[in-house]
């Protein structure tokens, strides 16, 4: 998986890496230290790490800002200017409702369906942030901090 | 200003419970989770002081929590019971095998004996060579039939009077909405029973009754219990299927719908004349085990399977099929007589009369995991 510069949203491979996140090198020059990606463990189990190639623990990076739309669509043709190096649309912090599409989008190898129903989890599946319930944390608009793990569990699956 | 627990108003909460709403820490869940069911237990009165009990183990999480409650209630609690792990081996590769070396890892954890039954030594069969010999359609009617005779048999063998299994909630919320939509009136007034018995026959219970799913794969999870969730590679049960996204859609609208389910198909009087559908049950005269008609439905299916004409057990024209091509041949396989108990000197002939068996009980809701 390339990792992406999210000021350039996805547009340019990073070129360094840093504590503080992954950033391509324009943008390195052009902010400094400004954390532009967040990165977070992901978790599956239950028997939803059967969608996702069988593996249970996934080290992902995020950009730190994300369309409002949590639309995770391949990047735009040509690259933004330095001067216009902010994603076009309208954005927000990366929250778990944007995960959740980009899990769908990037990660899930088979029958979406079980993963996902209209725009957040298929009911029955349990997630758990930093090994707290979900509820207790706003669910879908938790505002994803580094170094985050996020589990997913399905319930759905008997024995 | 962080959030406390609802209950010990000390620690950082962890969960919200989904019967009560409340926000609950780490220790508290442990406490209420465990005491939920020992409250269960006690005044259901399930068990008496030296009872042998077997713990029905898929390694699925329901029946790994449930081992693992049950051990850990038993010792705190001085139940003074005898548990046993008991396990059925349908024979579906890449499934089954792999889900019994859980239970054989649970049973090094808490030490509790283990039998494993399988479908090939009790049937002559395995549900891989069922499936080759009837494809996928109705493999599920040979399973669930065979799975209940099976962990009878497997209760009888260990010397046990107590089937304990993992169903929890939401598989009798599920369970009492497909008799409702079935119509299946006579089921649903006894679906919600926690404990079915008859006189000789096993005791099943389900102590996890009022147990939330979600509370139980969250126990599993920060208890670090390891268990199997696998699904069955042949074909899964559709129309239980439907029911339960149904449900799971409910649960998210409103939490409470599962124990209210629960709670409406228990206030469900169910009138004599709906549960006299249900035949009188005696005994089957090849095999000894309780049945309703002169052939229980496990032997009726082994005999099809063995005859070439697997539908005998299904459809009623199969069975008269069956009937029409005459009796059943010599040296036909069959399976082995039931004795209820080792020590008990009953039912010695296969055909005793017992018309007045105890009924059955109920085939309702799927073997848990």
């Amino acid at each position: 998986m390339p990792q992406r510069c999210c000021q350039y949203a996805g547009w340019q491979l990073p070129s360094l890496t840093e504590d503080y996140g992954t950033f391509c090198r324009l943008r390195r020059n052009d902010c400094g230290v400004t954390a532009v990606h967040i990165s977070l463990k992901v978790e599956f189990g239950g028997g939803l790490e059967l969608l996702f190639d069988n593996q249970r623990s996934h080290k992902l990076t995020l950009p730190a800002r994300v369309p409002l739309d949590n639309s995770t669509s391949s990047p735009p043709s040509s690259p933004p200017s330095p001067q216009n190096n902010e994603y076009e649309g309208e954005t927000k912090p990366v929250d778990v409702a944007y995960l959740i599409h980009w899990l769908r989008h990037h990660l899930l190898k088979e029958r979406a369906e079980l993963f996902m129903e209209g725009d957040t989890v298929r009911p029955g599946i349990l997630v758990l942030i930093n090994d707290t319930d979900w509820e207790l944390e706003g669910e879908g608009e938790y505002v994803i901090k580094n170094g985050d793990e996020v589990v997913f569990i399905s319930t759905l699956h008997g024995g | 200003m962080p959030r406390l627990c609802a209950l010990c108003a000390t620690q950082r909460p962890i969960l919200k419970r989904p019967k009560t709403g409340q926000q609950i820490c780490k220790t508290c869940f442990f406490h209420v989770f465990e005491t939920e069911v020992h409250n269960t237990i006690v005044e259901a009165q399930l068990f008496q002081p030296g009872d042998r009990v077997a713990i029905g183990a898929s390694g699925g999480k329901d029946s790994t929590v449930l081992a693992h409650v049950m051990k850990t209630l038993n010792d705190r609690y001085n139940y003074g019971l005898e548990l046993f792990l008991l396990s059925i081996d349908e024979g579906i590769t890449g499934y089954r095998d792999d889900s019994l070396e859980t239970v054989k890892q649970n049973q090094k954890e808490y030490n509790l004996p283990l039998k494993i039954l399988s479908y090939n030594e009790l049937y002559g069969w395995t549900m891989d060579s069922i499936v080759e010999a009837v494809g996928r359609k109705n493999n599920c009617t040979f399973c669930g039939v065979f799975r209940r005779q099976a962990l009878d048999r497997g209760a009888a063998m260990l010397g046990v009077d107590h089937i304990v299994t993992g169903h929890n909630a939401d598989d009798v919320a599920e369970t009492v909405l497909m008799n409702i939509m079935r119509g299946d009136i006579a089921r649903l007034g006894r679906c919600t029973a926690i404990c079915t018995k008859g006189e000789d026959t096993i005791k099943r219970s389900k102590p996890f009754k009022y147990t939330y799913e979600k509370e139980i794969v969250m126990y599993a999870y920060f208890k670090h219990l390891t268990y199997f969730s696998t699904e069955c590679i042949y074909s899964p049960d559709a129309y239980r299927g439907h029911a339960r996204s149904f449900l799971k859609l409910l649960e998210a609208a409103r939490p409470s719908a599962i124990i209210d389910i629960i709670y409406s198909g228990e206030a469900c009087e169910v009138s004599e004349e709906a549960t006299k559908e249900l035949k009188e049950r005696k005994t089957c005269k090849r095999c000894g085990y309780m049945s309703s008609n002169d052939l229980c439905k496990a032997c009726t299916l082994l005999e099809g399977l063995e005859r070439g004409m697997a539908s005998a057990g299904i459809t009623d024209r199969g069975r008269k099929q069956l009937e029409a091509s005459g009796p059943a041949p010599d040296g036909l396989r069959t399976i082995p007589f039931f004795q209820m108990n080792a020590q008990s000197p009953s039912q010695s002939a296969p055909d005793d009369g017992r018309d007045s068996a105890p009924p059955m009980p109920a085939v309702v809701g799927v073997e848990a995991g």
